[in-house]
Parts: structure tokens; sequence; C-alpha cells
């Protein structure tokens, strides 16, 4: 079974990585529409995995950002 | 196999109790400071009732948070950032989705979404369709008018987020449709109860074709609260040879109830992405407890463009006293949503709810699925009219049906009623939601 940690460990790097990739988007909006779109998918990651964790430990906190 | 996973994800439906709690509370906190630095009309709301985002230190403290009525959205909008008003908390190029609600009630409420709020909506219907049975094998048939409003658009999303095959059945008349479910063998639909009763009505009397020879097997109902009917649920799945399942949403709020395959008499609260709160109507006090049926104040976490923290939706519900056996643990709502509080009247002093007459009329063989109700004033007193359909080659049956309506509606609205009865196919059909309840008393 994998661990739920790290499952979030991953989340957390396709967003950071979804986030460097939004910043490199000016002028170029098959870009930046296309991050926009993987950023969505990757908040439904956030709230069905990321954040039940906050539920589980003292020291959860909430995935940056709405 | 992927198909086989009971649960869409084990990890948030079977989150012990004190947990989702705790998360919820975090969740509202979020939505709530997320409104009060975004909204202007959120801000000023919660400025003159006094409360602010670091005085919600607990779910008790939630209470203290003003409720929103669809009268206060209809009165800030058509403003700018037109059309949406001071609700809207993104930039208006980042909406990328525009519905509205139907306007039963008034004027129509516009809700612009994000496409993360749209991702969101697919997400919340990707649990109702898992926990009803769809999988990537089922082929689903959408037989709705893709248009402005909600319906089952997000239903669609979902229907492909989770792998099945979507067949839009959006311009085609009912008997095209039919055709179409018949010709591609779909395995699952979604509609409201009364156009599944009118497409089944259609197939047989139309087209001389029983829905139960067709492919259907599962449906899930929507937009009015016929699925969680017991009498109604029976006249559907008898009537498809199908198991039909009851799903409770609105425009401006999401995705946020259904019922699961162990079909349990309730629905579950889709409690992740949603805190619901019942408040009795008369005295305001909340209810925990099972039994005592009350109006829904809910909450939507996670929808970031126009916000729903503690939407009044008149919705009229009651907690379940058990679990339901499916090993889900958010809690279930008895019977779906049995009224709306701006429906219940009272008739003659007695509280009446359309859900009651309908439970009557589609439990009595003979009838057919329509009918129709009109409350006026004969001189000072209120009397009520119910105009029922007496199936073809049950005519002969009339006096056995009427004293069996008259004894059954007797029972279970303590009201009597001036009776009339038409033949199968007079009154009106509807497509959508239907309008089958009329309060004249106004106009005396």
């Amino acid at each position: 079974m994998v661990e739920l940690e790290d499952i979030i460990s991953r989340i957390e790097t396709l967003k950071k990585t979804a986030e460097e990739l939004m910043l490199m988007s000016e002028g170029l909006p098959a870009l930046q529409r296309n991050t926009i779109r993987i950023l969505a998918g990757i908040k439904m990651l956030e709230l069905n995995f990321s954040e039940p964790a906050i539920s589980s430990c003292a020291h959860g906190r909430m995935p940056h950002g709405l | 196999m992927i198909s086989e996973q009971k649960y869409w994800n084990p990890i948030l439906e079977t989150l012990p109790r004190e947990k989702i709690r705790k998360l919820q509370l975090e969740k509202f906190k979020r939505i709530f400071t997320w409104a009060y630095e975004h909204s202007r009309f959120h801000r000023a709301l919660y400025e003159k009732a006094g409360v602010r985002p670091e005085d919600i230190r607990s779910l008790e403290d939630v209470r203290r948070v003003p409720t929103v009525e669809k009268s206060m959205m209809r009165g800030i909008q058509r403003k700018e950032p037109f059309p949406y008003g001071d609700a809207l908390c993104v930039p208006l190029d980042e909406v990328s989705e525009f519905r509205q609600t139907s306007g039963t009630t008034g004027q129509p409420v516009y809700q612009p979404d994000t496409w993360q709020d749209w991702e969101w909506w697919a997400e919340c219907w990707s649990y109702i369709l898992w926990a009803q049975g769809y999988r990537p094998r089922d082929r689903v048939f959408l037989p709705f008018g893709y248009n402005v409003f909600i319906a089952f658009w997000a239903g669609h999303y979902a229907a492909e987020k989770i792998g099945a095959e979507v067949v839009p059945g959006g311009v085609l008349d009912t008997q095209a449709r039919i055709l179409k479910i018949q010709e591609l063998r779909c395995t699952a639909m979604m509609a409201t109860p009364t156009y599944v009763l009118g497409m089944a009505d259609t197939a047989k009397s139309r087209m001389g074709i029983d829905p139960r020879s067709l492919s259907i097997r599962k449906i899930t109902c929507a937009g009015e609260p016929g699925a969680s009917i017991p009498a109604t649920k029976k006249r559907m799945e008898d009537a498809w040879g199908a198991k039909v399942y009851d799903h409770a949403g609105a425009t401006e709020i999401g995705a946020w109830g259904f019922e699961c395959e162990a079909q349990p008499g309730g629905l579950h609260v889709n409690e992740p992405f949603f805190l619901v709160e019942i408040q009795d109507i008369k005295t305001g006090e909340y209810i925990e407890e099972p039994g005592r049926r009350g109006k829904m104040i809910i909450t939507a976490f996670d929808r970031i463009a126009q916000p729903c923290v503690r939407f009044d939706s008149k919705d009229v519900i009651e907690w379940a006293p058990d679990p339901c056996p499916c090993g889900r643990t958010s809690p279930l709502i008895k019977g779906g949503v049995v009224g709306r509080a701006d429906d219940i009247t009272k008739v003659k002093g007695v509280l009446l709810a359309p859900s009651a007459i309908e439970e009557v009329v589609r439990g009595i063989e003979g009838l057919g699925d329509e009918f129709e109700v009109i409350v006026d004033k004969q001189g000072d007193v209120d009397r009520i009219t119910l105009k029922v359909e007496i199936l073809s080659g049950r005519e002969g049956d009339l006096k056995a049906i009427e004293t069996q309506l008259r004894d059954q509606l007797r029972l279970k609205t303590n009201l009597g009623y001036n009776l009339e009865f038409h033949p199968h196919g007079a009154l009106p059909r509807y497509d959508v939601k239907a309008k089958r309840f009329r309060d004249l008393r106004a106009k005396y």
C-alpha cells in the first residue's frame, strides 16, 4: 500500500513545477492556459489527499491558496 | 482493477467523524476568510454582524456567521463587475463558466465559476457516480437540454472524469432519445424523476417499446425530490428495470448529497466538500439529533468565484438516526429533501408538503404518474383540488381508486381534497422540473 505521505509529497512537487511553468508563461498562451488547467487538477488532488492529512496529525496544515 | 474499488476515495469517504469535523472546521475558516477578503458583499455582511475570520475557532462559532439568501444575491447582481456584482471574488477574466438558477422563485441568480470551480463540480459528482456504481465500462446517456441551467452538466464532466463514455442527448426529442439509447445500448442515464417517468410513458404508449427491454440499469435523478419518495422511486425502477438513485444539488451550492448503491432511504452528505447545518424553521434553533425537520444551511468549502457560505437553501431535511451500511462515514439525510421551507404551506391550518401528495398518488395502482394540486379559496375557507389521471383500462375501478386515494390522503396529510379524475394523458407533461403545485389564495 502506498503511503499517503508519499502521495502528498509528489502532489507538492507537481504543484511546484506547475507554478514554475506559470511564471514562464508570459507571452505563451498555450503554456499559460494549459498550466491553469493542470493547476486546477492538482487542486483536486490536494482536496482528495493533502487536505485529509490535516485532520490526522497535530501539525498538519492546509495547502497554500484556494 | 480500478472498477472493483468500492470508493472513489476511501481516505475521505471513511474518515472517522472526529477527523472529518476537524477538516470541515479548517475548510470553513479558509472559505470564510476568502469571502471576507475578496467579496465586497460578504465583507459588508460580516462587518455588520461583527464577525471576523479570527472569531471562528469551533464549528459552534460558525453559527455566528450570517446566512445568505437567494434574494440577497438577486439584489447585488446585474451590476459591475457585470453581471455578477459585489460577490465576485476573482477577476472577470478568470471566470470560465456561466450558469443561472431557474428563476422558479423569482429573478434568476447568476453563477460564475472558474475552471478550478468547474473541476470541483466534476470532482463532487465523481464521488456521487462512483457511489452509485458508475464505472469506466458504462455508456451514459444524458437526455437534457445543454443550456444555461446547471442540470446535469457536471454529471457529464464527472462521467468523463471517472472514465465512462458519455452520449449527450441534448437537442433530440424524447422519441429520438429513446431510439439512441436502444441503438447504442446505453447502460446508465441521468434525468429528473418527471422526465424519467415521461420517457417510459412515451416509449410504451407511443413507440411500443418496453423501457425494461433497453439496457439502462442505473438512473441518477436530480432536480426534484422524487427519487427519494418510495412510491415514485418504485414506479421508475419498475418502468425501466433499473436502479434509481437520488442526488441533491443546486446551481449556487454544488453537488452536496447523494444516494449510494445501498439505497439506505436517504442521502449521504458530500462532507469533504460541504458543511450541512439544519435549523428549525420557526425557532432558529440548530438541530443535531435525528427525527426533527428543519431547513438546510449549507457551505461549499472549495468554490471560489462566487462563494457559498452559510447559504439558506430553504430545503427541508432531517438527519437519519443510523449510519449507512455502505461503510461511508458521512451522515445520511433521511428521505432526501422532503420539501422546501417556502413550499410547505398551511392549508386549513395544517402544514402541507407537496411531496406527501406525490407519495400517495404514485403509490396507487391505476393512477398515472402525473397530478396537479391547486389551493384556492371557497368563500373564506381553503380548498385543495387534486387532479389525477386514471390509467387506460382502469376506468371501471374508479370508485375503489377514489376511496383509496381519499383515505390515503387523509392518513398522510390530515386534509380533505376535492378530487378530479382525468383520462390518461390529459394533464400537462414536463421535460425538466414539473410545476404541479399552485397556491392561488393570494389572488382572493
